[in-house]
């Protein structure tokens, strides 16, 4: 079997890192040194790691549109760590649940936080998980990973219990304050869902302050036998913020996990969504949207890993560009040599708004298996012509008509957020953004 | 099921038919690469000053590059110290007729099934036969010569045309392009030269049949095909080889410029020796295959049959430069045993207004892996650009593997780019329609297999389809038919 490809994608590194001890010293101030916790096994191991191999950059064929670690160089040479800003930060958050908790630059800050968690759930520190983290720290695994997890401090851990149905969404809201000087997080957030559950997990990333911030946020979710779990991870920063979220989901027997991402900007925005079809007849639903304005750049790579036969998965992810914005799509399905009977499929579509625009797109199949049926398909163009006509010729203006299509465009991807607040609050963010 | 599968293995277990090689007294190069090789090489066919100098820059940007291994191919290090660079037929002679051909040499031919006699009577293409590095019979020189047009090997050429040579040799494939284009430019031994004059529209296919013959010989070939204003032609390269146990090494290069108005349509068949069931042996074929549409509403089609080698890796690409200039990309890649295949396109779309077109069919058995990895680019001034790319997979065996990775760049918001993708194996349902109507299951697999690449193989010259489906024929479908 032919794996290298996997197995080599994360080791191939760059051969034009400026030097060995130029790296290290930026890795040094990114990484944060809290003093007195149980972490201490992981973090060194993941710290060392990283060093050796430093931060993925344009010659690594997963960062290749993604050159994070040169923005990166340049800014935060001289970070000294994470001031406290005195700006008051409950304006900022929106009403999305009864269960919030808020983290301000990666740390749960009970202040803000507000809820009332119903029976079956409950929120614990990620302490409780050593062994699952330690599991992360591999030569294989992504750098911005490796990174996080030597910075590991507090970290939450989700749990519900077995057979729990939570009818309310779980709205982690991370804000990254920059207000005061620049901002570095590395939130950590842990799901576990138990056989049999039921539940909505929402983060919202959001950020404030107009110096440079970077944030690094690792979610892992386990979803066990017969559990159905959504996650929605909505992104709407401002053109100050970097972002690097890997999001890493096992998927037992029988269980169906509902991904969505949703990003509205961001400096340089990466989604890493990996997931991993561990158990038989599972499945798998990924959707994104990403819109994009100005020099926004939002890239999002998604995995999806057939191991077991008799699984599924669908993917749909859409784009909407403008500016002088550039997305990046990159989807990969394995079928491993065992997953007889996948059925995996896999859709991106893009909207080019301006001429300055760029698309770069890269949906990869990888297949060991013969009895699959997968597919993939993708798409770049601008709004019909003759739908744009349709409209106009019945009176409606050229602004409305184009904020008709893309809304409805987007809405394809939005309306399979199935819980009513999150999907109106998505929904407002995408007409204020299209409305530009 | 456990039927279809022994047939399958079966078929899959086809030992390869066109094994066996002639015995020419070679002049042969020492094993190893150095300066003084090149330098060795260039002497030997009485090259001028500047290709030598081009040769030895090559060389010294091949020593400053590191062999890429991104390709999702596996093979063991080639050693380059290891491989005779230079090795020609002996028997030079000017040859008018086909009696002054080595008598051996027409005898490879019939074994193939392709007599030149034959094809000089009854389908009027000229055949430039290259065996081993040197071309021994070049055919209807005359006749093209009359229409202006240029077909000769590439050293005549360098001979007796060395401006055109000159001024489009590394134009579009330059020697920093990659390891082995700039590998091919140090070392390359001959190969092909086509040149159609403005307006002419070439009457007959040109064609080469390549062969590699000498044992432990890397076969490093460069056609250079130029089609000016208006002109048309179609081109042809077919291969096979004779059986080894030893890994060869072919490297070659293939640059086309296309003008204004001007169409040239490239197809290959490529059965090199794959290597035998347990995947020892075969040919490494890293190719380089390039062509610009320079002009406004120039067209250039690539179409590929790939049977063969242990390793391919081959991406013929289209620089759509000109205004409306239109690339077209259709291949079938069969992979067998242990078989590599990575291979696809690039579209570069930089005129406005430029058209592409991807049909990329990959049929995977036993335990072969095949990969289509193709770019489609869209410059930030290509207004108007159109691709359409489909790659399918087949399946056959659950031992192979099928992977797609396309790459598509659009930095223009009035390109409409298209890509689509599927892979499966083949249906039981459509194997029990067939068995239904009294097909039995070896001639259903060769029919459905036939139909699937069938897109592909209807774009070929039709002599060349007929070859083509024997070799599909020959690759998977084992003693049927």
């Amino acid at each position: 079997m032919n794996l290298k490809n996997v197995a080599t994608t994360g080791l191939k590194l760059n051969m034009q890192m400026p030097n060995a001890m130029e790296m290290s010293e930026l890795l040094q101030r990114l990484i944060q040194k809290p003093s007195g916790n149980n972490f201490g096994f992981a973090r060194e191991a993941a710290a060392s790691i990283i060093e050796e191999r430093g931060l993925p950059g344009r010659k690594n064929e997963e960062y290749k549109y993604t050159n994070l670690s040169k923005i990166l160089e340049r800014n935060f040479g001289e970070f000294a760590g994470n001031e406290e800003s005195a700006a008051d930060l409950s304006a900022l958050i929106p009403t999305l649940s009864e269960n919030q908790l808020v983290f301000i630059n990666g740390i749960l800050s009970e202040e803000l936080s507000n809820y009332n968690l119903p029976e079956g759930i409950s929120v614990s520190s990620i302490e409780d998980s050593k062994e699952l983290i330690a599991k992360d720290v591999d030569a294989k695994s992504d750098e911005f990973l490796l990174l996080n997890t030597s910075s590991l401090n507090t970290g939450i851990a989700i749990n519900i219990a077995k057979s729990a149905v939570i009818e309310t969404p779980v709205v982690l809201i991370h804000i990254t304050d920059s207000s005061k000087n620049q901002a570095v997080a590395h939130p950590r957030v842990l799901v576990n869902g138990a056989k049999n559950t039921q539940a909505i997990i929402a983060e919202i990333f959001i950020g404030v302050g107009d110096a440079l911030s970077f944030t690094n946020a690792v979610t892992e979710i386990n979803c066990a036998a017969n559990s159905n779990l959504s996650y929605i991870k909505i992104g709407n920063e401002n053109g100050n913020q970097l972002h690097v979220g890997n999001t890493q989901v096992n998927v037992a027997e029988k269980a169906v996990f509902n991904a969505m991402t949703v990003n509205f900007g961001g400096k340089m925005v990466r989604n890493n969504l990996h997931i991993s079809l561990n158990g038989s007849h599972s499945e798998a639903n990924l959707n994104g949207l990403y819109v994009t304005d100005n020099k926004e750049h939002i890239d999002n790579h998604t995995v999806v890993d057939h191991k077991v036969p008799n699984c599924n998965s669908n993917e749909l992810y859409k784009g909407i560009m403008n500016g002088s914005s550039t997305g990046i799509f990159n989807g990969k399905i394995y079928v491993r040599q065992d997953a007889q009977v996948t059925n995996a499929f896999q859709s991106n579509k893009n909207i080019l708004l301006s001429d300055n625009a760029t698309i770069n797109t890269k949906p990869q199949l990888e297949i060991w298996a013969d009895d699959v049926k997968c597919s993939h398909g993708c798409t770049t163009g601008k709004l019909d012509k003759e739908q744009l006509f349709y409209l106009r010729a019945r009176g409606i203006g050229e602004h409305s008509a184009k904020l008709m299509l893309l809304d409805a465009y987007a809405n394809e991807v939005i309306e399979r957020i199935k819980d009513e607040n999150l999907r109106t609050y998505v929904q407002g963010i995408l007409h204020t953004k299209i409305d530009e | 099921m456990s039927k279809d599968a022994e047939i399958l293995e079966e078929f899959t277990s086809k030992e390869y038919e066109h094994g066996w090689s002639v015995d020419f007294e070679a002049d042969e190069a020492p094993k190893g690469l150095n300066e003084d090789i090149v330098r060795f090489i260039s002497a030997k066919k009485n090259e001028p000053e500047w290709l030598l100098e081009f040769r030895l820059k090559a060389f010294r940007h091949w020593l400053t590059l590191e062999e890429p291994d991104w390709a999702a191919v596996n093979y063991p290090k080639i050693n380059f110290q290891d491989i005779i660079y230079y090795s020609a037929p002996k028997k030079q002679k000017k040859l008018d007729s086909l009696d002054e051909v080595d008598p051996e040499l027409i005898e490879t031919f019939k074994k193939l099934g392709i007599s030149i006699e034959e094809q000089k009577r009854m389908t009027g293409v000229a055949v430039d036969a290259v065996i081993d590095s040197v071309s021994v019979a070049t055919t209807f020189k005359e006749t093209l010569g009359e229409l202006g047009i240029i077909f000769c090997s590439f050293s005549e050429a360098v001979k007796d045309h060395p401006e055109l040579v000159k001024k489009y040799l590394g134009s579009v494939v330059p020697y920093t392009d990659n390891y082995y284009a700039a590998l091919n430019s140090a070392v390359f031994s001959d190969g092909s030269f086509g040149y159609i004059p403005k307006g002419v529209h070439c009457p007959m296919e040109l064609s080469t049949y390549f062969r590699i013959n000498a044992a432990n010989t890397g076969q490093f070939e460069r056609t250079l095909i130029v089609a000016e204003p208006g002109s048309y032609v179609s081109y042809l390269e077919g291969c096979t080889a004779p059986q080894r146990d030893e890994n060869q090494l072919h490297a070659a290069i293939v640059e086309i410029i296309v003008e204004t108005d001007a169409e040239v349509k490239y197809s290959t068949v490529q059965n090199w020796y794959p290597g035998d069931k347990n995947g020892k042996g075969g040919i490494y074929n890293f190719v380089t295959k390039r062509g610009i549409c320079n002009g406004d509403h120039a067209k250039l089609s690539w179409t590929q049959v790939e049977t063969g080698s242990a390793v391919t890796w081959k991406y013929p690409s289209c620089i759509l430069k000109g205004d409306y200039s239109v690339g077209e990309f259709y291949s079938v890649a069969v992979t067998n045993n242990y078989q590599q295949a990575d291979t696809g396109t690039k579209m570069i779309h930089i005129g406005k207004g430029t058209k592409s077109r991807i049909v990329s069919k990959g049929i995977s058995a036993g335990h072969s892996q095949n990969s289509y990895r193709g770019l489609v680019q869209v410059h930030k001034r290509a207004e108007n650009v159109r691709n359409f790319s489909q790659c399918d997979s087949l399946l056959l065996g659950d031992k192979c593997g099928a992977h797609t990775f396309p790459y598509i760049e659009v930095d223009n918001s009035s390109a409409q780019v298209e890509h689509e993708a599927t892979t499966s194996k083949i249906g039981e349902d459509q194997i029990f329609y067939c068995n239904q109507r009294g097909i039995d299951t070896e001639e259903a697999v060769a029919l459905i297999v036939n139909g699937y690449a069938k897109e592909v193989l209807n774009k070929l010259p039709m002599e060349f389809a007929v070859e083509a489906q024997k070799l599909l024929a020959l690759t998977l479908e084992g003693s049927v038919g």
